[in-house]
């Protein structure tokens, strides 16, 4: 029996070594195919080299953008892109039917707004054109909104009323004085002296008329402004002003403006519609369509090639670090089978309705035309030199902020074996291919991770390829 | 007859208490692997961070788990590094033991040569004296003969132990001279009067030399940490004290399955070990 249990724990022990034999393979096995393998490089010292890469276009250095007003319909277009013109050339033509009726509606609106002079205009300061009152207005010159200037026919007085005025005056004043001698005369001086007083009323408003008549019986402006009050023809002057001239004024921009509006379309209706070229150019672009409506950007652009081409591109406000003005760059087009090196650029500056910065450079190349698609190229050093890593090496967890993982080598029980350690670090630059550190404080022989088959932990093992 | 009977169950209640005292800490490394990790940090959270409370064991798991030796098993080859770091030394160590300790030891029973017993209480002196007091000695001559920090630094020593003859003296000592004289007789020289005589009839002092050797040098400790430097080399006694208590799911699974080769070396050689323990008490 005692023997029987020595014989089973002598296979029991020789079964339980066995089992560790092949545990020792299987768990190794295990072990291996849970760990990352990992593929490392060197930091490298290094300034980083910084590529701008930007695709653009070909335009002539000369371009005028053709403007009509707004709302239009185009009746005919007469050139296509890329067509010579010359100047005086017919570019387009605009509907006259619905021109005319624009305007036809354009003058109701205004008339409509003006008759109601207290909405038109509001002013703040205005100086008020004052004469004597009780002379009736022949004919006014002006109108509320007109600017004027000084020393500019206002409006003109009735001069056979003036003059009639004047003579019964004349009358009033000679019969005054008569009366006035009687009451001298007749020693009562106190009627005497108040009728003296209104023989000087009478004189100084004879006077005041005589003056007028002198004129002409013209009213003028004192002073530069716009009309913002003036009196109607055949009325007759009151003590208030006649009119008033403001230089301050609050207007309803939408009457200023529709009147703008009808002065153009009456303009472009007395050349029928047609629209000419101004120069003699090559037209790059095209925004009306035949049968749609004029919009408030150019209805095309004509370029003149004679004073040369140049190529603009656009780049984003991070791009603006790597490019300034006098650079030297290298233009390449057609697929880079035409490449154009040493053109400096001429120009940066900001979009106005983008985010991003327009780049200009001369070409002087006479292969290439108005209109070809290029891309620019030029690459420059950043200032300082710093210590660089792969992209893949670096986990970012904010914009400037991020980790790597380095390899650390120790002595264990399986011999040499290898566990990474995480260390935060700090992106001051960044290139295509690298990122710019900040101080590390490692070896330049540190080895760091730029690959892991498997996500990894600060302490793990690892496998280097 | 009363009296014997309260006698007897006396020493065996005394005996059974120490028995439950010895075999508790066993016990309770048999059971902690079983249990899961919050579990075991529940238990031995007072020794990490003592507040007034003490360490409090659930003997039978609330989660029992086998985690913890699948971990160990399959996941951790460095544990089969050092377990076969340990079972190489200590076999190597027990072969060539028995190869030097039985010469030895049938020198000392057998012969009666000038010296004899001089030597022998010599023997008996450095089986004595602990390693702490000749570690430095030692550490000096391996450096000299440039083993340090290599397996031989644990083996060539060890190898040349005197306790192993001491033990196989005392079996050697118990078989009767005529018996090797009748071989001697019959022709036999030196050599195989003991081959044939004395190993076949020493063989219970052999095997408790290797047994008790056995469990004496698979839990060696002093040497390796002296003379090893790259864990490469380390045995699975310095490997299990590196695990922590915050490892202590891994630690304990690990110790129980470092228990069972001492466990199997014990029942296979349990009667020899008992016959050797009897034959040294024996007086001729």
């Amino acid at each position: 029996m005692k023997e029987n249990s020595k014989v089973r724990s002598v296979k029991f022990f020789i079964v339980f070594i066995v089992a560790m034999i092949i545990l020792s393979f299987v768990s190794r096995m295990m072990y291996t195919s849970r760990m990352p393998k990992v593929t490392t490089t060197s930091i490298k010292s290094q300034a980083l080299t910084h590529t701008l890469q930007a695709s653009g276009m070909l335009e002539a250095k000369n371009k005028k953008p053709v403007f009509v007003s707004e709302n239009l319909r185009v009746a005919d277009i007469c050139v296509g892109k890329g067509d010579q013109v010359k100047e005086g050339d017919v570019l387009f033509r605009l509907d006259q039917g619905y021109l005319n009726e624009r305007i036809a509606n354009l003058e109701k609106e205004i008339a409509s707004d003006r008759r109601n002079t207290s909405e038109t205009f509001q002013s703040a300061n205005g100086t008020p054109v004052f004469t004597e009152s009780g002379l009736r207005v022949s004919d006014v010159c002006v109108k509320v909104g007109d600017t004027v200037q000084n020393g500019q026919v206002l409006m003109y007085l009735d001069n056979d009323y003036l003059n009639k005025v004047i003579w019964d005056l004349q009358n009033q004043i000679n019969n005054n004085i008569c009366q006035r001698d009687g009451y001298y005369e007749s020693e009562d001086i106190h009627s005497a002296e108040a009728i003296s007083n209104t023989i000087e009323e009478q004189q100084r408003k004879y006077n005041a008329y005589h003056s007028v008549a002198e004129a002409g019986g013209v009213i003028y402006s004192r002073s530069d402004g716009t009309v913002t009050s003036v009196i109607s023809p055949g009325a007759v002057t009151e003590g208030s002003a006649v009119a008033v001239i403001s230089n301050d004024v609050q207007m309803n921009y939408s009457v200023t403006a529709k009147q703008q509006n009808l002065d153009k379309l009456k303009s472009l209706a007395e050349q029928e519609g047609i629209i000419k070229s101004s120069m003699d150019g090559v037209v790059t672009d095209i925004s009306i369509t035949l049968g749609g409506l004029t919009s408030d950007t150019s209805a095309l652009i004509i370029s003149d090639v004679s004073e040369g081409l140049m190529f603009s591109a656009h780049i984003s406000e991070n791009d603006t670090k790597y490019i300034s003005v006098g650079d030297s760059v290298s233009l390449s087009f057609r697929n880079g089978k035409k490449i154009v090196d040493n053109c400096i650029i001429k120009f940066i500056m900001k979009d106005d309705s983008e985010p991003t910065y327009r780049v200009e450079t001369d070409l002087d190349d006479t292969d290439l035309s108005i209109g070809e698609i290029g891309m620019l190229k030029t690459s420059s050093l950043s200032d300082k030199t710093c210590e660089t890593v792969p992209l893949a090496a670096v986990t970012m967890q904010s914009e400037t902020n991020g980790y790597i993982y380095v390899v650390e080598e120790n002595e264990g029980f399986l011999g040499v074996e290898y566990s990474v350690r995480k260390v935060q670090v700090r992106v001051e630059d960044k290139n295509d291919s690298f990122y710019g550190l900040a101080e590390l404080g490692l070896d330049p022989q540190t080895k760091i991770v730029t690959n892991s088959s498997k996500k990894m932990s600060d302490g793990q093992r690892v496998r280097m390829l | 007859m009363k009296k014997k009977k309260i006698s007897s169950a006396l020493l065996y209640l005394i005996l059974a208490v120490i028995c439950i005292v010895i075999m508790y800490p066993v016990f309770v490394a048999l059971i902690l692997p079983f249990q899961d990790s919050d579990e075991l940090l529940r238990t031995f959270s007072p020794i990490m961070d003592f507040k007034g409370k003490y360490v409090s064991i659930d003997y039978i798991a609330q989660y029992p788990t086998l985690n913890h030796f699948k971990e160990l098993l399959l996941y951790t080859p460095e544990f089969y590094k050092v377990f076969w770091n340990s079972i190489f030394i200590t076999g190597t160590i027990l072969i060539f033991q028995v190869f030097v300790a039985v010469p030895s030891a049938w020198a000392f029973s057998r012969f009666k040569f000038k010296g004899r017993k001089l030597l022998f209480d010599l023997y008996v002196i450095f089986m004595l004296i602990p390693f702490q007091v000749t570690m430095l000695s030692q550490y000096l001559v391996l450096n000299k003969l440039e083993l340090m920090n290599t397996r031989l630094a644990i083996i060539i020593p060890a190898v040349f132990s005197t306790f192993p003859v001491f033990l196989i003296y005392r079996g050697f000592a118990d078989i009767p001279e005529d018996v090797a004289n009748s071989a001697r007789i019959d022709g036999a020289n030196e050599w195989q009067v003991l081959w044939h005589i004395g190993i076949p009839l020493g063989k219970s002092g052999i095997l408790s030399c290797v047994v008790l050797c056995f469990l004496d040098l698979w839990n060696m400790v002093e040497q390796p940490l002296a003379f090893l430097k790259d864990k490469e080399l380390f045995p699975i006694s310095l490997y299990l004290p590196m695990l922590d208590i915050s490892n202590a799911n891994f630690m304990l699974a690990a110790a129980v399955v470092v228990l069972i080769p001492a466990a199997f070396i014990f029942v296979i050689g349990q009667d020899y070990l008992e016959q050797g323990i009897i034959a040294s008490a024996l007086k001729e």
